[in-house]
């Protein structure tokens, strides 16, 4: 009977709560809203985000092996990791330093995080030309970049 | 334990490589394999707890014994989910080889038994002490893989704030997140880089009605993912701006690989989702509790199964947490940055997040653009949080984009932001359920005895600390009066009282709401004492300043009783509309003093005015008891009352 009652009280709360979801979603590849949230829109998107419901096709099968959209040491994993981080990464990169930043440095096996942060930063209109550059192409930019400044000696990035 | 724990040493240091290698081994050794099932029976293992937790064998009043785990490859033996001594004896013949794998099985490209239940293999060779060379080993590239990307060093389990803005959160979430191995000295640079193991249900509707009465009644199938960590941050810290509190667990290196590789078991198979009880919190709890059997979690939480309870569980296994650590979100982080900040510096921030190009003034220092333009794009950040991420076209990516390429010009670092770690911790919090006891005076109905229940979870005048301090999160609250000649009367029951104030500062000017959804008396014109299911909703602001809070709304109501003169049209319905509005005012830790009244004006009904004022004032004696005083006027009655409150 009170789960019953719950769930009255549930469908209205989530058709009452229907406006707060309205973005587009849909990223492709490993940025978050490939992994976190589905392509769905409308109010489940918001409800399943906790409770802890994903639509997502793309999430880490624990037993089939799949290992899409994970960070191992290298430049594939730097990628994947840069798509996923693109909005914290973006601000870290502008300030020349961060949480995103150091996480970055250590994936790529490059020495000194601080001196990666001020080569991004100096290179953020390169990296970043506009908020429309797709996640890829940033992630390409930054690991090019790392690789290029051979002074930051980043070692794991082939 | 000393000889025990050399053999498991042993066979952990040895299990991935023996699941790994797959190469030397002596033939299927059915008599060994008899010799372990008769020694199982003679310990009488199937009833040992280590072995029921395994299997997550419960028993329930209506089911019986049986195992939550609903999908069949979780289970060798057919009758594997309801006899755990059948599933012990089918798993040992598998493992020495002595029944090979059904060709149903290998045909759905199912592992063997030996790589898909790698933490019954490290127990059961605890329990029995078989040697791992009569195996029957085979290759298990899915469990090396999954063993290399986690590479467990320890676990902490994290709580995750309160969002009330999803009716489905608004209880907060746990998960756990697995320490990588690597040297200590520079740890939090890879911290992002950890695993996170998420117990979540598999949704596949997007009918609210469906989706509710779904979740509550079981019929999600609920299953544990891996992710790296870094998703959960941004998701939560970012999208949500929910603070992650974490709570680093004292397990022993032997529980940490048996806890992954009963997770990797669980990939397996799924539970069904259990929004109110078997939920995730439930089964995170569960998990560590197969690994470390000495643990004791889910007996020291109730139902419904609330996230901040379990985290209070923890601390029920004395040392078993070490150490705990907080991760700001993004408006936590924003408030830090503007914490201090001169007024015109603020006011530059809050023009940076309308017009990026808001010039700064030549006088300003280098150190202060720099502070001015990260507080700007941190407030892009909280504002347009929902955005950001899937509409790189729109405002807020736009505004972002320019602030950040202001910034990255000025070519010098930003000082790392220091946020202090809060006053108050979930762990600290009152328990979520609440029981009263009182006694009542109404000039209309004399002396009365009161009862009170509240399901979950915490209201405005609770004791502070670990949940939000400006919100309200009422379910399933009921009041019982007992007056003379010991009649019983139901005075109010709501299934949801909810409140969600925003304070307004210069930067949030979101809106404050409220929802209520339930029954209570009726003391005015449109009758004498009748029970009337309510639905009010409201919107409105508030304002916080230090231990003040004020609050108004503008609120909606309807009402609907048999007895209650209404609607010409639809006698026994009301509805009105009016004012709200409240104070509260916090005197140090113990004492609230709060006070709040609304006027509705009742179109076509009796009345045509309803309204109620009220006082209250509200005593922590001590830990989870609390006493409290309250007066209140309604159009036809004055009622004064005390009561007790425990929190459990």
């Amino acid at each position: 009977m009170r789960r019953l009652l719950l769930a009255a009280v549930f469908a209205v709360l989530l058709s009452s709560t229907q406006a707060f979801a309205a973005a587009k979603y849909g990223a492709a590849g490993c940025g978050l809203g490939s992994i976190v949230f589905d392509s769905q829109p409308g109010i489940v998107q918001i409800f399943a985000a906790t409770t802890n419901g994903t639509f997502g096709t793309q999430t880490f099968g624990i037993t089939t092996g799949t290992s899409n959209c994970e960070t191992a040491p290298g430049a594939a994993g730097a990628k994947v990791f840069i798509e996923g981080n693109r909005e914290a990464l973006a601000k870290d990169i502008s300030r020349g330093q961060g949480e995103t930043l150091k996480n970055l440095a250590s994936l790529a096996g490059c020495a000194d995080a601080g001196a990666v942060g001020s080569v991004l930063q100096k290179n953020f209109k390169a990296i970043f030309p506009a908020a429309t550059t797709p996640s890829e192409n940033v992630a390409d930019s930054i690991v090019s970049t790392l690789k290029r400044e051979t002074a930051l000696a980043c070692s794991k990035l082939g | 334990m000393s000889t025990s724990t050399a053999a498991l040493r042993a066979i952990f240091v040895a299990l991935p490589l023996l699941v790994a290698s797959g190469t030397a081994r002596a033939a299927p050794d059915a008599a060994y394999a008899e010799a372990m099932v008769a020694r199982a029976h003679q310990l009488g293992l199937a009833q040992d707890p280590h072995w029921l937790r395994l299997g997550h064998w419960r028993r329930r009043p209506l089911t019986g014994l049986r195992s939550e785990a609903a999908g069949r490859d979780f289970f060798l033996d057919p009758q594997g989910r309801t006899n755990p001594s059948a599933e012990l004896d089918a798993t040992l013949r598998a493992f020495f080889g002595a029944t090979p794998q059904p060709a149903d099985e290998v045909a759905r490209g199912l592992m063997p038994a030996f790589c898909r239940f790698p933490a019954r293999l490290v127990v059961l060779q605890k329990e029995l002490r078989f040697d791992p060379a009569r195996l029957d080993p085979k290759p298990c590239p899915r469990w090396d893989e999954f063993w290399e990307r986690v590479q467990p060093e320890s676990v902490s389990l994290i709580f995750s704030a309160y969002y009330l803005n999803n009716p489905a959160s608004m209880f907060g979430h746990t998960f756990l997140r697995i320490r990588k191995r690597g040297p200590a000295v520079d740890r939090e640079k890879r911290e992002l880089l950890d695993g996170a193991i998420d117990y979540s249900a598999d949704a596949d509707t997007r009918n609210p009605v469906l989706y509710a009465f779904k979740g509550l009644f079981g019929f999600f199938p609920g299953t544990f993912r891996l992710r790296p960590f870094f998703y959960k941050v941004r998701e939560y810290n970012d999208y949500e701006s929910r603070d992650l509190f974490e709570y680093d667990l004292a397990l022993t290196d032997a529980e940490v690989v048996i806890l992954i590789a009963h997770v990797f078991e669980l990939g397996s198979t799924y539970f069904d989702y259990y929004y109110v009880d078997e939920n995730c919190s439930y089964h995170i709890l569960a998990a560590l509790e197969a690994a470390a059997p000495r643990l004791r979690l889910l007996e020291n939480v109730g139902t419904p199964v609330v996230p901040i309870d379990t985290v209070k569980a923890l601390y029920g296994n004395p040392g078993l947490v070490r150490e705990v650590r907080y991760r700001p979100s993004a408006s936590t982080q924003f408030n830090a940055r503007v914490a201090g900040m001169p007024r015109d510096q603020r006011t530059l921030v809050e023009s940076l997040a309308h017009d990026p190009e808001t010039p700064l003034p030549s006088g300003l220092a280098e150190q202060d653009r720099i502070r001015v333009l990260d507080a700007g794009a941190d407030l892009v950040d909280v504002r347009y949080a929902k955005e950001l991420p899937f509409q790189p076209d729109g405002e807020g990516s736009r505004i972002k984009q320019r602030v950040l390429e202001r910034r990255a010009a000025l070519q010098r670092p930003s000082e790392p932001l220091r946020v202090d770690p809060p006053a108050h911790w979930p762990h600290d919090a009152h328990g979520s359920g609440r029981v009263s006891a009182g006694a009542l005076w109404s000039d209309a109905e004399g002396g009365a005895a009161t009862l009170g229940y509240r399901l979950a979870l915490h209201g405005l005048d609770d004791p502070l600390g670990g949940y939000p301090d400006l919100a309200q999160i009422e379910f399933f609250a009921g009041e019982l009066r007992v007056g003379r000649g010991a009649t019983v009367q139901l005075e109010r029951l709501d299934f949801i009282d909810a409140i969600s104030l925003h304070a307004m500062t210069s930067f949030d000017h979101r809106l404050s709401w409220k929802v209520r959804a339930g029954a209570s008396r009726v003391r005015d014109a449109g009758c004498a004492g009748c029970l009337a299911a309510e639905l009010t909703l409201g919107m409105g602001a508030a304002l916080d300043a230090g231990p003040l809070l004020l609050f108004a709304t503008g609120d909606v109501s309807v009402q609907a009783s048999g007895a209650l003169r209404g609607f010409e049209f639809a006698r026994g319905v009301r509805a009105g509309a009016g004012p709200a509005a409240g104070l509260r005012l916090r005197l140090g830790d113990r004492l609230t003093a709060s006070a709040g009244g609304h006027a509705y004006w009742l179109p076509d009904a009796a009345g045509p005015w309803t309204w109620l004022t009220e006082v209250r004032l509200r005593f922590v004696v001590s830990g989870d008891v609390a006493i409290g005083v309250s007066a209140r006027k309604l159009p036809e009655a004055v009622e004064a009352g005390l009561e007790t409150f425990l929190f459990y």
